[in-house]
């Protein structure tokens, strides 16, 4: 009873925003196929910019607002190949590499200004957005043709200054990553679960022989998950809806592949620095951990992803407006983050997932389910923006509650 | 002849204008103890800090002096650096990290690896960390010491004795150690713990490493010194070679100041005791970080002042915040007759309790305002004063709040341009001024005063202290100082009550000697 009990106020958060996905889903009425397939290209393009606010958590510096400076640096990149014309996969590598620079070199000056505001780094982050904002308009609606030489007939403003500002990729590059290679919902579901099963047989054979229960449990799990993904994969309706839906493989590995970078960094003695920075930055500092250069670190990988995150992103998007698609971005990944149920001091890869999944749930049915009760697509939008600002203030008052708490419950056993 | 491991020489440290250690020497051979005894502010915690290349030394200019390491001078600038010749910690706070396990405390940042893909390209920071190995080595320390504890087990669910041990351990597995400083170790621990902690230092000194060893409980000072060293004020005062004096010769020479008994304003304690008891503190709690007030039972006679006394930790400063109301109490207090509140400052103000804080900058002060203000303050909010009424208005009277403070920075010497300037640009002993001119512009027949000469030059201080008699003379004040230096309490007290491990240990006449006052304050019954 009581596990009950701390597993539902553990995740309240979580259970909350996935009865409110239901109730909406109800409401808005929408048709299954529609909506998996809108869920999953949302979810493609936004987790890894929701991942790269993991690490800075981590090390103790909260919800980093300053992952909108890692999307510029994405932003510019991409004007950078569209100015050179370049397409398909080979544009994204480039892409990928001219970001990652400049993010780097962002990433270093942004946490050279957290050294200096230590403790403030979330309002700091916030702030360094907007400024980051000033000079990104300095340098393509100023600098642009008049300091630095340059003119293009698709990018430019007529006068010959500064950069258009709505961005249309060029053809080839608008889903240049998902495209490569789709596969049906069905097909990756089955391989998951090959994958699974290998991995199971796998630890049987390795230590199964002296923990027979161990064993029982992950058979019975297997036979659990066997029969759900047998019953998805039958049941016509459901069937019809896997089977039309399609997955971007490239962009899926991408994900993949930045989520494996985020835990195995979580296993390392980098990632141990993290943690003990995180926890106490004194007792760090005393145990000759180098705080300052940790948590340059940590910021520099967390404007790093990103900036690859806002890649996923436009590629997905095809267009963008060049001077303020980056601005939403913090708020949006913070929410999406907080919706899976992490905290200012701690968050996981799961909970990033989990978050991405609800909150962008939400976020597509919330205008049809608004419009449904009020007849009016508006109020769906007004829901949406209280949602992801909302939950940021939830958030932190709750930190703010429990904090406190703990602290008197430390005055109280002292 | 030992070798030598660590000379210390004509060390010397100032912070602002206060020079803090005024050439200290030292020196340690290797598998020796050496104890560091003074009384609080005496600098022994400044001089390790020096040792260890603490951020707080080296931010604030370094050190004077020559530090030797096995016979090479040395400049140590971090603790990294500290750590790599061979130099250990035992903090008085314990530098764990509540959330990790046991080993992840012993080997923070000593981490040990496996190379992977990763790693290989990237560097060994990238590498997998080996619990397994971790696990094991930490078991071993352990061992060594004798704790017996799981080395996964969350090190912020121990009690606080094991985490000492913790520490102690984390010091042992370090594979170059020469040297570890225990920052008073026993102050947190039990009595069989403290048992178990010497015969655990008897050990490591046995196996051929140094300790220095911080500690107010002179008993275990004797018995494990091969050398003392006592500092008083920032100077050395003697070093003692094993042998050489007992706890009351230690007490003496870590008090001893020629207190001049011809200027003592106390009067007689059995005149005092005659008088009406206006406060009775029964089994006063405060649980105030760091210090905790435990059982504090006292009566505070109409009239006199009263001094706490005690060294730092033990709970002095806990009981006039406890009764002001700043930190979580329980037990009772009872004011002429009524039970105070707790943690209610305001009904406390209202009763004519008054209370000057420690901490003069972060409570004490509105550093932004005018003296004026400041000085006015707490009467207008509690006395009503200093306000014309206008029917359902009121307006605040500036002209007398003006009179009132020019009147008080005449009486007080307050060094400022004028009433309207804001504190913040003031002297410390200046802002401490300020802050007494409005518990007195207050006029409350309790006044709390603690540290009221803390950190301020000898002028201020003067004409605070003689204040402060003058004030109870004159408008029969009833006055409880809390302060850390003896000396001026001794000067100026009627009574003065040795506040050790949360409780009053003894009330003691201000006439009393050094000895009995230094050994009560360090916990032997004198």
């Amino acid at each position: 009873m009581k596990t009950i009990k701390q597993f539902f106020s553990e995740n309240l958060v979580v259970i909350f925003f996935a009865l409110l996905c239901l109730g909406a889903y109800l409401i808005a009425g929408q048709a299954p196929y529609v909506v998996v397939s809108d869920l999953i290209n949302r979810v493609m393009r936004n987790s890894i910019l929701v991942l790269a606010l993991i690490i800075p958590i981590m090390a103790g510096m909260g919800l980093n607002f300053g992952i909108v400076v890692g999307a510029m640096s994405a932003q510019a990149a991409i004007i950078l190949i569209t100015h050179w014309r370049m397409t398909g996969m080979a544009g994204i590598v480039v892409a990928l590499l001219v970001c990652t620079v400049i993010s780097v070199i962002c990433g270093y000056l942004l946490g050279m200004l957290f050294n200096k505001t230590r403790g403030q780094e979330m309002i700091t982050g916030m702030i360094a957005g907007y400024f980051g904002n000033g000079i990104y308009l300095l340098i393509f609606l100023v600098l642009f043709g008049t300091v630095i030489p340059f003119w293009d007939e698709e990018l430019s403003i007529r006068s010959g200054i500064g950069i258009k500002d709505t961005l249309k990729m060029i053809d080839g590059m608008k889903g240049a990553m998902d495209n490569v290679w789709k596969l049906q919902l069905s097909q990756v579901l089955i391989a998951v679960f090959v994958l699974y099963t290998l991995y199971m047989a796998y630890c049987i054979v390795k230590r199964g022989r002296e923990n027979r229960s161990a064993v029982k449990i992950s058979v019975i799990k297997w036979l659990i998950w066997g029969a759900a993904l047998a019953a998805v994969l039958l049941i016509p309706s459901v069937s019809a809806v896997v089977t039309r839906c399609k997955i971007p493989m490239i962009t899926l590995f991408f994900v993949i592949l930045v989520s494996v970078l985020c835990q195995f960094i979580t296993s390392t003695k980098l990632g141990q620095d993290f943690r003990s920075v995180g926890m106490d930055i004194g007792i760090a500092e005393a145990s000759g951990i180098n705080v300052n250069r940790i948590r340059i670190l940590a910021t520099i990988f967390s404007t790093v992803i990103a900036s690859w995150g806002q890649l996923a992103f436009l590629q997905n998007m095809g267009t963008f407006s060049t001077y303020t698609a980056q601005q939403n971005v913090g708020t949006f990944s913070i929410a999406a983050l907080l919706v899976g149920g992490a905290s200012i001091d701690k968050a996981t890869v799961r909970q990033a997932f989990i978050g991405v999944v609800l909150f962008q749930l939400l976020f597509l049915l919330a205008p049809s389910a608004g419009t449904k009760i009020f007849n009016d697509t508006q109020v769906g939008e007004y829901f949406r923006t209280v949602i992801s600002n909302g939950v940021i203030a939830v958030a932190l008052v709750l930190h703010a509650l429990n904090k406190n708490r703990k602290k008197a419950a430390q005055a109280d056993s002292i | 002849m030992q070798n030598v491991l660590l000379e210390m020489k004509q060390i010397e440290k100032e912070f602002g204008q206060t020079k803090v250690l005024k050439g200290v020497d030292l020196r340690l051979d290797a598998g020796e103890v050496l104890s560091l005894v003074g009384e609080n502010g005496a600098g022994k915690s400044t001089l390790m800090n020096i040792l260890f290349g603490m951020q707080s030394i080296v931010s604030t200019g370094g050190y004077g002096g020559e530090i030797l390491w096995e016979g090479q001078t040395v400049k140590i600038s971090s603790p990294a650096q500290a750590m790599e010749l061979g130099i250990g910690m035992v903090h008085q706070e314990f530098m764990l990290l509540p959330a990790y396990t046991v080993t992840e405390n012993v080997k923070l940042n000593r981490e040990i690896t496996k190379s992977n893909l990763i790693s290989r390209v990237l560097g060994p920071s990238m590498g997998t960390l080996d619990h397994k190995t971790m696990q094991q080595e930490t078991k071993e320390a352990l061992d060594k010491i004798h704790l017996n504890v799981k080395p996964d087990i969350q090190v912020g669910s121990m009690s606080v004795g094991f985490k000492q041990f913790v520490e102690i351990a984390r010091e042992i597995d370090k594979k170059n150690i020469r040297l570890i400083v225990f920052d008073e170790p026993t102050a947190v621990l039990t009595d069989v713990e403290s048992r178990w902690l010497m015969d655990t230092i008897k050990e490591i000194t046995a196996a051929g490493v140094a300790v220095i060893f911080i500690s107010h409980k002179l008993n275990e000072v004797i018995e494990l010194s091969d050398r003392i060293v006592v500092l008083r004020d920032g100077e050395l005062v003697q070093t003692l070679e094993r042998g050489e004096t007992d706890a009351t010769g230690l007490a003496r020479l870590m008090v001893g100041r020629n207190v001049d008994f011809s200027n003592i304003e106390g009067r007689p304690v059995e005149e005092i005791e005659k008088r009406e008891v206006v406060m009775e503190i029964r089994d006063l709690k405060v649980s105030m970080p760091g210090e905790k007030a435990k059982s504090v039972t006292i009566d505070i006679h109409e009239g006199e002042i009263l001094g706490f006394c005690g060294l730092a930790g033990q709970g002095k400063l806990a009981i006039s915040n406890g009764i002001a109301g700043l930190y979580p109490s329980s037990g009772e207090v009872r004011y002429k007759g009524e039970t105070l509140p707790f943690g209610n400052p305001l009904a406390v103000l209202k009763k004519k309790i008054g209370f000057v804080s420690e901490d003069r900058r972060g409570i004490g002060l509105l550093l932004d305002e005018s003296i004026r203000m400041n000085i006015c303050l707490l009467a207008m909010q509690i006395r009503n004063r200093f306000f014309r009424s206008f029917g359902f208005f009121k307006q605040v009277d500036t002209k007398s709040m003006k009179e009132t403070a020019d009147a008080m920075i005449q009486e007080l010497g307050i060094k400022c341009t004028g009433d309207a300037q804001h504190p913040s640009a003031l002297s410390g002993g200046n802002q401490q001024k300020v802050c007494i001119a409005r518990a007195v512009v207050f006029s409350p027949d309790v006044l709390f005063v603690s540290e009221p000469t803390r950190g301020i030059d000898i002028g201020a201080k003067k004409v605070i202290l003689d204040y402060l008699v003058r004030l109870n003379r004159e408008k029969g004040t009833t006055i409880v100082m809390t302060s850390s230096e003896l000396t001026e309490l001794r000067t100026m007290c009627d009574r003065i009550a040795v506040i050790y491990d949360g409780k009053v240990k003894a009330i003691l006449k201000p006439t009393d000697s050094d000895e009995k006052f230094g050994l009560l304050m360090s916990g032997i019954d004198a």
